[in-house]
């Protein structure tokens, strides 16, 4: 029988399997890039900074270490993102992304760019006001309705999303010198940009937010069967959605202000763990964030290491691999 | 006097400034099998929500095991009263154990681990209500009534001392709708559970109800014994059809037999005493 001692093992099983994941993933990140040396070569120049490449130890420390960290709070956020919004509006396809939140966080983060404010915490509170407004827009839109219909909640993030694109595009018109080129590669989502110290903060800033989805994670359990089940189990069901939906609002806010639009990556994680772990999400929030982290790190690879020349933003790959999955899970619902 | 497990007093609830519930008083004694019934929108899904706390009454009381419901923490209501509800979504397939388990949450710390003691639980209630061996299966794999006594078997795992079910028994096939019934009886005979449960089936309420409660647009139109609410004057006018009221062949208790148009006949309307 799956009991206690069965939870416990399959819970430390995940999360170990997992770990080695993200491990060998950011092992990767470290190592790999247009300078190409071995594995060896790159942890000796970290360890032992008298005998190793000193050129590279600055590459591996100062460009691809900030990268890999940022990667590595990104992917967990926007995994963990996507698992609440999935869990909180029974939908396997609600996704910060597809319903529109990134997009709204996205509008917010370049009217604090073009406002010339730093990105912590100008940059990022009005991201956070345009992921809330957004999130208010949605819930006011299905208000009433049942926001359960799966097709009304996605056609409103369709409509929402599109209307986002056009207000950023008009923003970006608006916009004549040298920081049209960054937005735009920024919009696309790039992990380029990121010192050792914004990693850090970015850090900084989710943990908590992922302790408290992680401490919510039965309630999330019980409220997947229903509002009648969790309402007579003692749950206050007004105030833990509220709490996940801004949590996971910031959660996705502050990653669009630091790296831009990174699409899809909170629908593929959530999606291929629940198929393979089942649906607890005491398993799965820690679970989405090693793995989520894992799959942005070896994403941003991807990214760095495909084009002959130079690189394009991680959100390319993401979205590559994470649209044709969406289409699939679309028909298989259906 | 046995303690009363639910005393409502006056109750009335609003959907906007549409009543659905109007002025109600009744109790509900302690050990008791409780149904409620009535035609369709006359307001018995609300009312038992307003009596589980999930909605709440515009006006009047109700008391739970004599203290008001609105003194209540939701954990303290929790650990009195489980509720079955008609549906459930099964989009995130849960395995029954997992499922049955949850019925665990307002007994569990904040991580929800649950201990051998709440493993032990849930294989009672998954035995007593006879899926135990379906605990490795998902939600999504079962028949409807299969799937039902899962839920019960989740209520069960609470460990209340009420439990509220709406509609069990529709859209089950007749084995199931009477294995959940006996399952009923049961819990009351050995547990001393007090049930109420919403029914549409009027011959499943008369064999199984210790005390009937018929509603019509929110109003008590009575309430009582089998016998003295499955009168055919009360069930006439309550449900608009034409019916007939004799004595069960099986023991003591009313049959009611819908009557077609085509079997109208001067014999065919009526009741008997008991």
């Amino acid at each position: 029988m799956s009991g206690r001692g069965a939870f416990a093992k399959n819970f430390w099983l995940v999360m170990i399997v997992l770990s080695i994941l993200l491990v060998g993933a950011m092992l990767l990140g470290l190592c790999m890039g247009s300078s190409e040396r071995t594995v060896w070569a790159a942890l000796k120049a970290v360890f032992n900074p008298g005998e190793g490449d000193a050129t590279l130890r600055t590459i591996v420390l100062q460009i691809r270490l900030p990268r890999v960290l940022l990667a590595v709070a990104v992917g967990a956020a926007l995994s963990v993102g996507g698992l609440v919004f999935q869990a909180l509006l029974k939908n396997p396809l609600a996704e910060p992304y597809i319903l529109g939140i990134s997009g709204g966080s996205a509008i917010g983060a370049i009217v604090g760019i073009l406002m010339g404010f730093s990105r912590f915490p100008g940059v990022c509170t009005t991201a956070f006001s345009g992921s809330i407004a957004t999130l208010g827009l949605i819930l006011f839109m299905n208000a009433g309705r049942s926001i359960l219909k799966k097709e009304s909640l996605l056609l409103s993030g369709v409509m929402i999303n599109a209307f986002c694109s056009a207000v950023i595009m008009f923003l970006v018109s608006l916009t004549q010198d040298s920081r049209l080129h960054n937005i735009i590669f920024w919009l696309m989502g790039d992990l380029s940009q990121g010192n050792i110290q914004q990693a850090l903060i970015l850090m900084g800033l989710l943990l908590p937010c992922l302790f408290i989805v992680f401490f919510l994670s039965n309630t999330m359990n019980v409220l997947l069967l229903g509002e009648e089940i969790a309402h007579t189990a003692g749950i206050n069901i007004k105030q833990v959605s509220l709490t996940l939906l801004i949590v996971t609002s910031f959660m996705v806010s502050t990653t669009v202000s630091y790296c831009g639009l990174l699409g899809f990556v909170g629908l593929v994680m959530p999606h291929s763990l629940r198929l393979i772990l089942g649906p607890d999400h005491r398993i799965l929030v820690p679970a989405c964030i090693l793995g989520g982290s894992a799959f942005m790190v070896l994403c941003d690879v991807l990214a760095r290491t495909l084009p002959e020349q130079g690189e394009m933003p991680a959100g390319v790959i993401t979205a590559m691999i994470g649209a044709p999955l969406f289409i699939y899970l679309l028909r298989r619902s259906n | 006097m046995t303690q009363a497990a639910l005393q409502v007093k006056g109750v009335s609830y609003f959907y906007g400034d549409r009543p659905i519930l109007k002025q109600l008083d009744f109790g509900v004694e302690d050990g008791e099998f409780f149904i409620i019934i009535g035609p369709n929108g006359s307001g018995k899904t609300t009312l038992l929500k307003t009596l589980c706390g999930i909605e709440t009454a515009r006006s009047g009381n109700i008391d739970l095991f004599d203290r008001p419901l609105v003194g209540y923490s939701k954990t303290a209501i929790a650990k009195k009263l489980s509720f079955v509800p008609q549906i459930v979504p099964v989009d995130f397939p849960f395995t029954v154990l997992q499922t049955v388990l949850m019925g665990r949450y307002p007994h569990l710390g904040v991580l929800g681990v649950e201990k051998d003691h709440d493993l032990e639980i849930a294989m009672q209630a998954l035995t007593f209500s006879g899926v135990e061996q379906l605990a490795d299966r998902r939600l999504n794999e079962l028949s409807g009534g299969e799937r039902q006594r899962v839920f019960i078997a989740r209520a069960l795992c609470q460990e209340p001392k009420l439990l509220l079910l709406d509609e069990p028994t529709a859209s089950l096939d007749l084995s199931h709708q009477l294995r959940i019934m006996d399952l009923m009886e049961q819990l009351k005979q050995q547990q001393g559970m007090t049930i109420v449960m919403v029914s549409h089936d009027i011959n499943l309420a008369a064999m199984y109800a210790d005390r009937i409660l018929l509603i019509k647009e929110g109003a008590l139109v009575s309430l009582g014994t089998p016998w003295e609410v499955l009168t055919y004057d009360t069930l006439e006018s309550a449900y608009d059809c034409t019916l007939l009221v004799d004595k069960s062949p099986l023991g003591p208790f009313p049959r009611i037999t819908l009557v077609p148009r085509k079997c109208l006949g001067p014999n065919t309307r009526g009741g008997v005493a008991p």
